[in-house]
């Protein structure tokens, strides 16, 4: 029986490597870059900037404003003046963005905004202090989690699980903070669990990562979460992190397409968001930085806390610079990440990655119906028949085929020995969907 | 250092990294091990064997180059063309006239798979389209089998042992030797253990899923047993082996989805015996194949992947 099992992961696992070459490397602090650029938008929604060129900012104050008052604050990530404004086209969203630039004055001052609170304080004034500390999802979606949080209270939550998967290629940064970060992870997740009250907490991790068992066990039952908390390391097989899969994988329930994780009693957050949870509430801190992995081809490797907005260029020369033959820098992980048509390009909270590649195309030929995408595909999609669909303008038989439930994972594109580009056909076919969907 | 790399910069969307397989890859091996049952042919058959592959693969080209010409196309070669034209020539009988296989490779290249569109848009098999179309334009030559005997020797002609005019017992392990090793006569890759080795590295290299040609064989030995005949005879006679590795495996004429694969092979599977035991033909291999290729669309249309959690809404046809 187990014979057979192994057969079948065998066929339809993806051979991707994991390329995991910074896990040795201990998170360092880039130095304060000499300007910031901040994109007004999280998560779709636009920003109006409350500062005016010329005003003078600290770290942690209060500058653009949302209609909606359940986002989160937008903050300057440094201290300084406020240089002025420009427009770029967000390389995630692919729409032009209205952004401040904040030029550092090297003093690092922080607002003195948001105070420290203990758990002792209530549900509201928990939620309170982590809307107010501006936190977005880390983990690459950048949803507000203030909004997640407050949905999650009124519902019956029984699996609260904290991703700490990691499975994209390359990227090593959640895996250091868990390392080194384990009691503010920890305490992150005493502050999730009171607002939340799930039946069950676990903590999922690559099995890769199996080393993180130990320190993580230690941490805790240091701070007295050992019993609740389940530490659960998960075979890797991208994308075994996205959220969908990964609470059919712990808890077997479907979310199907249109459905929200809550729907069946699960609530889902990376570990970095975790970690900045913890810092909000334990430390007044509200959230300027974040982890990312620098990788690929550049002189040296590192894992690296940035400000958020900081210029890729900085990250990068912190780095040593870029290897001769490098052709693209990615932002993010090497399966979902954007490349970045400038090195000015600011890294965004979304970003888990700065990997630098080679500028190799891949010769495209055609399909001979191999249905090795099919077997790739986490959701149960036949990709090739998507692809056939969208280059026909077929968009009508793209939604018959559930094309929404895909999540752009890369895998179909990754397998495919032909070189089709079948998630950006999809991506197409999905875009055209939501754009008659607006207009009708 | 910016303004260099934005000179060579490029603009990709995700994923930015690729599987080891390409297309390629995957028919270079393919050709390769279909470089064992040919061998293994010439080694039997000398230079009656060894013609037939060299005209099918230079007609096979020529037909080729002469629909690209045609369609207007760039000439960038296609491994597609020499994997046809071995499978063609090796599903040929040895001494067959040149021109004949000359005549089924251009109808192989230009009818079956070009008309239709060329790479990954034909319906039937083109090497196994050619092949009825042989079967049924030049029924002597075509059923004309020779012993088997090396280079020089003459042309002796036989009986092939599924039309019940072998030598040997039936069940014999003799028998079962000679099918092996292709002693017995039978077209050009009739040795079953060549193929069969040709098969196990692709299913080893995870050039083809495994599932299929179990299927297949599978079948074809229970329904031999349901008729009371010799299961092991059936499987290593004709061309099930041959079928069951390289024709059943092609990814263009078979359904995308591995059930509807399985099924595929099942029903090739009941096909080949029904025609083998009920029918005029003494091997059913090749219609039995074919029709299930006109029936890949349609099995494609009910055997989809289970999207997550759709199960409730939408099925069936569109």
């Amino acid at each position: 029986m187990k014979f057979i099992s192994s057969l079948t992961r065998k066929a339809k696992s993806l051979d991707m490597p994991a390329y995991k070459l910074t896990t040795g490397d201990p998170i360092k602090d880039l130095p304060l870059p000499e300007k910031v650029v901040l994109p007004l938008m999280v998560y779709g929604a636009e920003y109006k900037p409350v500062a005016k060129k010329g005003d003078k900012v600290l770290t942690g104050e209060e500058i653009a404003r949302c209609e909606n008052p359940a986002m989160p604050p937008f903050y300057a990530t440094i201290s300084g003046e406020v240089a002025g404004f420009i427009k770029y086209v967000d390389p995630i969203f692919d729409v032009i963005v209205n952004s401040i630039v904040i030029k550092s004055d090297g003093n690092d001052q922080w607002a003195e905004n948001i105070r420290p609170i203990t758990l002792d304080a209530s549900v509201e004034e928990l939620l309170e202090q982590v809307r107010l500390a501006g936190i977005s999802g880390l983990g690459g979606a950048g949803f507000p989690l203030y909004i997640k949080l407050k949905s999650a209270c009124g519902c019956p939550v029984e699996n609260l699980i904290i991703n700490g998967m990691e499975c994209e290629p390359y990227v090593t940064a959640d895996y250091r903070l868990m390392l080194e970060e384990a009691a503010g992870i920890m305490n992150g997740i005493k502050v999730l669990q009171k607002i939340t009250r799930p039946q069950n907490t676990v903590l999922a991790i690559s099995d890769e990562y199996s080393g993180l068992i130990e320190p993580l066990k230690i941490a805790a039952r240091e701070s007295g979460i050992g019993e609740s908390l389940s530490i659960k390391a998960l075979t890797t097989i991208h994308p075994s992190g996205a959220e969908k899969i990964l609470i059919k994988t712990i808890t077997g329930k479907v979310v199907g397409p249109g459905k929200l994780p809550l729907d069946v009693g699960a609530s889902v957050h990376n570990t970095g968001t975790i970690k900045a949870v913890s810092d909000a509430v334990f430390k007044g801190r509200s959230l300027v930085d974040r982890v990312i992995t620098v990788t690929g081809k550049v002189k040296k490797r590192a894992n690296l806390r940035v400000r958020i907005g900081t210029p890729v260029i900085d990250a990068i020369e912190y780095c040593g610079g870029l290897d001769d033959d490098t052709g693209r820098v990615v932002l993010g992980g090497p399966m979902t990440g954007k490349t970045a048509y400038s090195l000015d390009h600011p890294i965004t909270a979304r970003a888990i990655c700065l990997l630098a590649l080679n500028g190799h195309k891949r010769q495209e030929s055609a399909c001979i119906r191999c249905g090795r995408c099919i077997a790739a595909c986490p959701v149960g999609l036949a990709p090739a028949e998507l692809f056939r669909y969208s280059r026909a303008g077929k968009f009508e038989d793209c939604e018959k085929e559930n094309i929404e439930l895909c999540f752009d994972c890369g895998n179909c594109s990754f397998a495919c020995p032909s070189g089709i580009p079948l998630v950006q056909y999809i991506r197409v076919a999905k875009r055209e969907i939501m754009l008659k969907k607006v207009t009708a | 250092m910016n303004s260099a790399f934005k000179d060579k910069s490029r603009l990709t969307t995700g994923p930015h990294l690729w599987g080891g397989f390409s297309t390629n890859r995957i028919m270079l091996i393919t050709l390769a091990t279909l470089l064992i049952p040919a061998a293994g042919g010439v080694y039997q058959y000398g230079e009656q064997a060894l013609w037939v592959i060299v005209v099918c693969i230079v007609a096979c080209y020529a037909a080729d180059i002469l629909c690209r010409k045609l369609r207007g196309q760039p000439l960038r070669p296609d491994m597609g063309t020499p994997i046809t034209a071995l499978l063609l020539a090796l599903s040929l009988p040895p001494g067959l006239p040149l021109w004949i296989a000359a005549l089924g490779s251009f109808f192989g290249i230009c009818i079956v798979k070009e008309a239709f569109g060329g790479l990954g848009q034909n319906i039937f098999n083109p090497a196994l389209g050619a092949r009825a179309f042989l079967l049924a334009s030049f029924a002597a030559p075509m059923t004309r089998w020779i012993e088997p005997g090396g280079f020089g020797a003459d042309a002796i002609t036989t009986a092939s042992p599924l039309a019940g005019g072998t030598a040997a017992e039936p069940g014999g392990l003799e028998l079962y030797q000679a099918l092996l090793f292709g002693d017995a006569p039978g077209v050009i890759a009739s040795g079953a253990l060549f193929l069969m080795v040709g098969g196990l590295i692709l299913v080893i290299l995870r050039i083809v899923d495994f599932r299929a040609p179990v299927a297949y064989i599978v079948s074809v030995a229970l329904i031999a047993l349901a008729f009371g005949e010799d299961p092991a005879f059936h499987v290593l006679a004709g061309g099930v082996i041959f079928g069951a590795f390289f024709f059943i495996t092609d990814p263009v004429t078979t359904p995308v989805h591995w059930p509807g694969r399985v099924i595929f092979a099942v029903g090739a599977g009941v096909l080949t015996m029904l025609i083998r035991l009920l029918g005029a033909a003494p091997d059913g291999v090749t219609y039995a194949i074919l029709i299930m290729n006109a029936l890949t669309p349609l099995i494609d249309r009910y055997i989809k992947p289970g999207p997550m959690g759709a199960k409730e809404v939408k099925s069936g046809p569109a």
